[in-house]
C-alpha cells in the first residue's frame, strides 16, 4: 500500500542538468530514486549514438560511410535506425530537413565541434554546396548497411538528439514506471504520465527571455540560426542549411517551436521552418501541429493552437 | 442406372464445398478489411511508419515504436502562469 507521504515524495520532479554535444541536456524525472540509474542509462545512450553517428569523430561509423561513399558499408542497427529517422524526416519535409547537406555544412564552416570552430580565427567558407538528395542514400534495413553517393556527406545533427530524447524518454518512463522529461539542446521529449503536466521555459537561446507552456506529452522542440554561429571572412554563418542552396537558411523566420507528438516529428517541422521557411508552413498547416514562429523584426506568430497566453517574461 | 445414395452425397458434398467457399471468402474479405482498417488507423496521423529496429536490450522501442506513439490525442501543450517554476526548457540549439 501506498501511503500519503510515499505518494508525495513519487509526484516530486527532481532533475539533473550537464553538458555534452556542445549543449545542455537536462533529464527530469517524477520519482527521485530513479534519477541516478535513469542519467546513467541516458548518458551511456548518448554515448551509443556519438560513437554511431558523430560528424567528428574519426572512429564513428558514420565518418566510415562518409570515407567509403560510392559503397554500401556495415554499420550497427542503432546506426540504421538514425539514418532511418533522417530519412522519414526528409520525406515528412519534402526535402527540406535533409541528411545530404553534410559537405554543405563543411562548406558553410562548421566542421568540427562548434567550441573549436567559434574559437577559431575566421575561416574561408567555400562555395555553397546544395544537398545531393536524401533519396540518393542507399539503407537496407535487413543486412545492417548504409551507403551514399560519391561526393555526398550525410550529417544526422538535425535528427539524432530529437531521436535520443524520443528514446530515452520512452525507455526509461517503461522501465522505471515514472513520467520522464528527456531535453538535449532544444528537443524535448516527455513520456509518462505526470502528476502535472511539466513546465517549459521555450526561448531562442538559453537565457533570452521565456514564453512558458505546459507539456503533459508529446515532443517540443526549437530550432534556431541565432545560437550556432560562427565568424566567416563572408560574416557571420549558421548551422540550419537550406538544401535548396547549400547555404545557411535566410527565410523569413529565424526561430521556429514546434509541438509533435514526438521529438523526431517536432524538431522535422521546427528545422524545416527555419532552413526553407514559407515553403514548409504548408505541411506544417496540414500537419496541424502548434507552432511559434520568430521572424527576423522578432515579430512572434503563434499558430493551430499554441497556447496563447504564454508570454515572453 | 444411378441410384438416389449416390446422389443426395453428391449433392450434400457440393453443398458442404460451396459453404466452405462461401467461409473462405468472407473470411478473407473481412480479414483484407481489417488489415486495411489497422493501416489506415496507423497511417491516420500522416506518419510514415518505418520498420527500423535497434539491437539494444530495449529493442521494442525502434523508431516504429516511436512513430505508433505519435497517436496520443491532441495537443500535449497548454498555458501556465508566466510565474510558474521552469521545469525544462526548449532553448534554441
Amino acid at each position: 500500500m501506498t501511503t500519503l507521504g510515499e505518494r508525495e515524495t513519487r509526484s516530486m520532479s527532481v532533475s539533473r542538468t550537464w553538458s555534452a554535444w556542445s549543449c545542455t541536456v537536462r533529464l527530469t524525472v517524477d520519482d527521485p530514486a530513479v534519477l541516478g540509474a535513469a542519467c546513467g542509462a541516458l548518458k551511456a545512450l548518448m554515448d551509443r549514438v556519438d560513437k554511431a553517428a558523430s560528424r567528428f569523430r574519426l572512429d564513428s561509423e558514420l565518418a566510415a560511410v562518409n570515407r567509403r561513399a560510392g559503397s554500401m558499408v556495415p554499420v550497427s542497427r542503432l546506426l540504421v535506425d538514425l539514418v532511418d529517422v533522417s530519412l522519414v524526416a526528409a520525406s515528412i519535409s519534402g526535402g527540406a530537413v535533409d541528411p545530404t547537406v553534410g559537405a554543405a555544412v563543411v562548406a558553410a564552416g562548421y566542421d568540427q565541434d562548434i567550441v573549436a570552430v567559434r574559437n577559431r580565427l575566421s575561416k574561408t567558407a567555400a562555395s555553397p554546396v546544395p544537398a545531393s538528395g536524401w533519396q540518393n542514400v542507399q539503407l537496407n534495413r535487413k543486412l545492417a548497411m548504409v551507403g551514399v553517393p560519391k561526393g555526398t556527406l550525410l550529417d544526422l545533427g538535425a535528427t539524432a538528439k530529437a531521436w535520443t530524447a524520443d528514446r530515452a524518454a520512452l525507455v526509461l518512463s517503461r522501465r522505471h514506471g515514472c513520467a520522464v522529461l528527456v531535453e538535449i539542446g532544444g528537443d524535448l521529449r516527455a513520456a509518462g504520465t505526470p502528476a502535472e503536466p511539466w513546465v517549459i521555459g521555450v526561448a531562442e537561446r538559453e537565457g533570452d527571455p521565456v514564453a512558458k507552456v505546459t507539456l503533459s506529452h508529446g515532443g517540443l522542440t526549437t530550432s534556431t540560426r541565432t545560437a550556432r554561429r560562427w565568424a566567416t571572412h563572408k560574416g557571420e554563418a549558421h548551422h540550419v542549411i537550406d538544401p535548396r542552396t547549400g547555404a545557411p537558411a535566410d527565410g523569413p523566420w529565424r526561430t521556429a517551436s514546434v509541438w509533435a507528438p514526438t521529438a523526431v516529428r517536432a524538431n522535422t517541422f521546427s528545422t524545416a521552418l527555419v532552413a526553407t521557411g514559407e515553403a514548409a508552413l504548408g505541411r506544417l498547416t496540414l500537419a496541424g501541429h502548434p507552432a511559434r514562429l520568430v521572424a527576423d523584426d522578432g515579430e512572434i506568430t503563434e499558430l493551430a493552437g499554441w497556447p496563447s497566453a504564454s508570454r515572453a517574461a | 442406372m444411378v441410384t438416389q445414395e449416390p446422389h443426395s452425397e453428391r449433392s450434400r458434398w457440393l453443398r458442404r464445398a460451396g459453404a466452405a467457399a462461401i467461409a473462405t471468402a468472407v473470411l478473407g474479405a473481412g480479414g483484407t478489411g481489417l488489415v486495411v482498417a489497422v493501416l489506415s488507423t496507423q497511417q491516420a496521423d500522416g506518419s510514415t511508419g518505418t520498420t527500423a529496429s535497434s539491437d539494444d536490450s530495449d529493442s521494442s522501442n525502434s523508431s516504429s515504436d516511436d512513430q505508433g506513439s505519435s497517436s496520443s490525442s491532441g495537443s500535449g501543450l497548454g498555458s501556465t502562469h508566466q510565474g510558474s517554476p521552469t521545469q525544462g526548457g526548449s532553448n534554441g540549439s
